[in-house]
């Protein structure tokens, strides 16, 4: 309509007559200039928006690089980590492995490891061999002395009363803390606490095979031993004093407490060297 | 050959011949807006196939509308530089060819604003080689009848020449010479229809005359 209605306005006499005088084209100066005008300007816009890119790009890239290192050597934070215990893993692992040496280990072994290279050399084994150690009790008890046997219900009363303790627990949250830190040693710890508790299972066995009847009633009778010394306090402030305690227990009679005794004394000092029964 | 072609044709015609030869293939070639986008984001050739679109017919309207080829390159040029510079800017939001002649108009205006000194003796005049009472056997009625058409449209009203100029070089609609000289659709009708009588006033007044 809009269009009909300038069709209307125009006169097409006039608008073709018009058309036939007006020839005239822009001069090629004109337009050289023109041209070269525009494409300078397009040039330097082009360079201008570079102006702006580079210093982006190189800014961008320096903020990924530090968020890639920052994430990769700062530690995951865990809001649900736990308290350490008081011991460390390492410390841990040795108290168990001392435990297990003390089931396995022939009655004499105190006495004549007197090599302190040799204790050394076993400790580093010891350290190495954690797991199959552990899991040797079951055969060893049926080798040990009779005095061993006889330990070995000690033992199995230490290794309930960790059981029974909150140290236990502990020790389990403290390798779920650690297994997000380190895998290895978090398997390490699970498979000493397994080992722990075959041991366990392995050394009651055995009391029950060795002992007389009516010699575990320990067990479960609330007179059974418990972690206090017979000794003075005074007496287990040094390993010295302690033995001397001991001797005059076993010269009094008291076998049983002078060997619970003496593997109280071997717990709190493991590098005191026992003189020979 | 096509494309030779309709550069060679005022706009109106090249609008026509557009929208005609090119119909079957309008997808393939870029618009106006298009085009200056693409030089926006750098693309020199895009703005040379634009310019080449539109160089002549704004030329021819400059030259009409000032009557002096010098004025008329000044303000060209301004007119093109002031495109570039805004490329940046250019939103398409109305056909190019009106913000190219709304450019070209206000680049005028000033220029007359500067220049006192520009009057409406055109030095332009394609048959000045020629005098009226020349060669009247040798001069065709057609050409006679173009020399009177470009001496009506020298006397004519500014803004009456303006619209005619925009209506017949840019192609341009009521309502796009509106929005280019600032008026209202109705002025622009008005200045339109004047300007179109007159013309043809004087282009059938020799006639007349022998009629009467």
């Amino acid at each position: 309509m809009t269009e009909e209605r300038n069709n209307d306005l125009s006169d097409p006499a006039v608008s073709d007559l018009y058309r036939e005088s007006a020839n005239e084209r822009a001069p090629a100066s004109l337009n050289e200039a023109v041209l070269r005008n525009a494409a300078a300007h397009a040039s330097k816009g082009y360079a201008h928006s570079m102006l702006w890119m580079r210093p982006l790009a190189y800014a961008a890239t320096v903020v990924l690089s530090l968020a890639i290192v920052v994430q990769i050597v700062l530690p995951p934070k865990s809001d649900d980590a736990v308290p350490a215990a008081s011991l460390s893993p390492a410390a841990e692992a040795d108290q168990l492995s001392l435990n297990a040496d003390l089931v396995d280990a022939p009655a004499g072994q105190f006495a004549d490891d007197d090599d302190p290279l040799k204790r050394l050399r076993d400790q580093e084994v010891r350290e190495e061999t954690k797991i199959e150690e552990f899991e040797v009790p079951a055969v060893a008890s049926e080798t040990a002395p009779e005095a061993a046997r006889e330990a070995l219900p000690q033992v199995a009363a230490q290794l309930q009363r960790y059981d029974d303790t909150a140290a236990a627990g502990l020790e389990e949250a403290a390798v779920q803390a650690r297994a997000q830190e380190s895998p290895a040693t978090a398997d390490l710890e699970s498979a000493a606490l397994g080992s722990a508790m075959v041991m366990e299972e392995a050394s009651d066995m055995a009391a029950l095979r060795s002992a007389q009847p009516g010699d575990y009633g320990y067990l479960v009778s609330p007179a059974a031993p418990t972690e206090e010394s017979v000794c003075e306090p005074d007496d287990v402030e040094s390993p010295e004093t302690w033995v001397e305690c001991i001797e005059r227990l076993e010269e009094a009679g008291r076998s049983e407490e002078a060997l619970a005794e003496r593997i109280m004394l071997m717990t709190a000092f493991p590098d005191f060297e026992l003189p020979a029964e | 050959m096509i494309g030779e072609k309709c550069l060679k044709l005022p706009a109106a015609a090249l609008f026509r011949a557009s929208a005609v030869t090119y119909a079957p293939a309008m997808d393939v070639i870029p618009d106006d807006s298009a085009l200056m986008l693409r030089y926006a984001d750098g693309d020199v050739e895009a703005f040379e196939t634009l310019y080449r679109r539109h160089n002549d017919s704004l030329y021819r309207y400059l030259l009409r509308l000032s009557g002096h080829r010098s004025t008329a390159e000044d303000v060209f040029q301004e007119t093109w530089g002031k495109i570039v510079k805004a490329r940046d800017r250019y939103q398409p939001t109305a056909k190019f060819s009106t913000y190219l002649y709304r450019v070209a108009h206000n680049c005028f205006i000033d220029y007359l604003r500067r220049n006192k000194r520009h009057s409406n003796t055109a030095d332009v005049d394609p048959d000045s080689q020629m005098s009226a009472g020349a060669e009247p056997d040798a001069e065709t009625e057609r050409s006679m009848a173009r020399r009177r058409l470009e001496q009506a449209l020298k006397i004519l009203p500014e803004e009456q020449r303006d619209v005619f100029l925009l209506h017949e070089e840019a192609g341009l609609n009521l309502a796009q010479i509106a929005e280019v000289t600032g008026v209202n659709r109705e002025t622009a009708k008005s200045r339109l229809r004047y300007a179109v009588s007159k013309l043809k006033v004087a282009i059938d007044a020799p006639q007349a005359r022998e009629v009467s």
